[in-house]
């Protein structure tokens, strides 16, 4: 090779990029891409949880605008056991609340027309789905609802740390009556108290106000989500199993009901999907505990596959990734993580909620405040 | 050779943050569960620590055979615990028409403890034990009336 040639190839050589070089740039694209990937494909479902963020605003906003009109927050449950059952009784509390959700129109029917049970599956007023009442994120089994024709909803109400404790002495079949559960709870929502009249089935009795939530509005939670359920699978989204024991002193048993997110071989599970009949207002169907972690199993005691007027432990949960929105009693809406603290789930001698019971809880003068 | 630094140091970054277990520190624990010698499955475990701490919980597979779940992270943490053990049995089927069953009146039969009630409340359960640190997955309940 002359000098001439060997110069000429070191020039060339300055222009061009090695093997290395290049496998190292490609590797670097690659990465930021692996980077880039995920945030794209999520960015809809972070539409979809803005979406479900703002209509559980509005519904709490909707529970401000009743309580300035009746001073007082909606009942979990509508109306007596017994008594005018068709006009009142299990009503869900957003029924009352319709007309603050431009839903005038249904509330005006519900409250002038015959009486029809909550359950009813032909009554136009209850038919035609609420987008607001609808988590963009969830989704709908093809096998839901069981019997009812009534759309699914997804959003519900906080019944705090309260288990019920009105079992009877064999157990097991364990009923609530209104006393009990609405005297009894601890969170914003419960059943109303009997004595309830028409039209708008609520008591004179004077019940959960603004002023009685001690621990401060933006420290407790009204409502969640819970996933609407699909009753062909086992998972423990939005389905409840039973039938169970001693719940109120042991809620951490209920965690024993299911591995990696499904219900155990052997465990019945109730026939009714958490999303079903919206305005029904039971606590399978309305409430939530604050208790186990964002979606845990859910269990009640009730030996049977309703699980109507049960006592139970209803655990929230959501399809968004590691946790569920829960809007607080301010009108604020928080994303409350799975691995949120929850003490031992209130388990007996030593009861302790952590963080999540202390946002359930109304007047529990809890410190442990949630922290971003 | 820098780059080959560089590369493992990118690579370390993405496997931080991987870990999505809700709780740590906690230890394999196991065992099996027996009631006057007959292995029983289905039966619901509680680990109740006795103090602070989270409770662990099971059931039992085919065998009497359980391995203790802290919510989603297998096994519990070391420490002292109350062990609490029921199994309800389904009873007759009740109603499930909306009609009977939103008045909580409605008929239905008695689910009933297959196991004696002492040992499923945590007052009066007499099964006690420690974790040690290292955990223990040769734990034997043997249940007598």
């Amino acid at each position: 090779m002359t000098k001439k040639n060997r110069i000429a190839a070191r020039e060339s050589k300055k222009f061009g990029f090695t093997l290395v070089e290049l496998l190292v740039v490609i590797a670097i694209i690659g990465v930021l891409v692996g980077l880039l990937l995920p945030a794209v494909q999520s960015a809809r479902e972070a539409a979809r949880r803005m979406q479900c963020t703002n209509n559980q605003k509005q519904l709490v906003l909707a529970m401000h605008n009743f309580h300035d009109t009746f001073k007082k927050f909606p009942p979990l449950r509508g109306g007596p056991i017994g008594g005018d059952q068709n006009r009142c009784a299990d009503k869900f509390g957003l029924v009352f609340a319709l007309p603050y959700i431009e839903q005038g129109p249904r509330s005006d029917q519900i409250s002038s027309g015959a009486p029809q049970v909550a359950w009813n599956n032909t009554y136009a007023p209850y038919l035609g789905e609420m987008s607001v009442l609808l988590c963009p994120s969830t989704t709908i089994a093809a096998n839901n609802p069981v019997t009812s024709n009534q759309p699914q909803r997804s959003y519900h109400l906080s019944m705090g740390t309260t288990v019920g404790t009105n079992v009877s002495a064999a157990g097991t079949s364990a009923t609530i009556t209104d006393n009990n559960y609405f005297g009894r709870v601890n969170g914003l929502f419960g059943y109303d108290k009997p004595g309830a009249t028409a039209p708008l089935c609520l008591t004179t009795e004077v019940k959960k106000t603004m002023g009685s939530i001690t621990d401060g509005t933006s420290n407790t939670i009204a409502l969640s989500e819970k996933v609407t359920g699909d009753r062909g699978s086992r998972s423990v989204l939005g389905l409840a199993t039973y039938p169970m024991t001693g719940l109120d002193a042991n809620a951490a048993q209920c965690l024993a009901t299911a591995t990696n997110g499904f219900y155990n071989p052997g465990r019945l599970l109730s026939d009714w999907n958490m999303g079903g009949i919206w305005a029904f207002g039971h606590p399978n169907w309305a409430g939530f505990s604050t208790i186990l972690p964002p979606n845990s199993p859910s269990c009640y005691e009730r030996n049977n596959n309703n699980p109507s007027n049960s006592v139970g432990v209803f655990s929230v949960s959501s399809r968004h990734t590691g946790g569920v929105n829960a809007g607080m009693a301010d009108g604020s809406v928080r994303f409350i993580t799975q691995s949120i603290d929850c003490g031992n789930y209130g388990v007996a001698p030593n009861r302790n909620y952590g963080v999540w019971g202390a946002l359930g809880t109304i007047a529990g003068g809890e410190v442990n405040l949630l922290t971003e | 050779m820098r780059l080959r630094y560089m590369l493992g140091l990118i690579g370390l970054a993405l496997l931080v943050g991987c870990n999505s277990a809700s709780v740590s520190g906690t230890v394999p624990v196991g065992g099996k569960v027996t009631y006057k010698g007959t292995p029983i499955e289905g039966a619901i475990i509680t680990f109740v620590p006795e103090g602070n701490g989270r409770p662990a919980t099971a059931t039992t597979m085919a065998g009497g055979a359980f391995s203790l779940m802290t919510v989603d992270a297998s096994g519990a943490m070391p420490g002292k615990y109350k062990v609490t053990v029921d199994k309800v049995v389904y009873g007759a089927a009740g109603s499930s028409s909306m009609e009977a069953a939103s008045t909580g009146n409605a008929a239905e039969g008695q689910s009933k403890r297959a196991l004696p009630a002492k040992y499923a409340e945590v007052a009066s359960t007499p099964l006690a034990l420690e974790v040690p640190s290292s955990g223990n997955k040769g734990i034997d309940f043997e249940l007598a009336d």
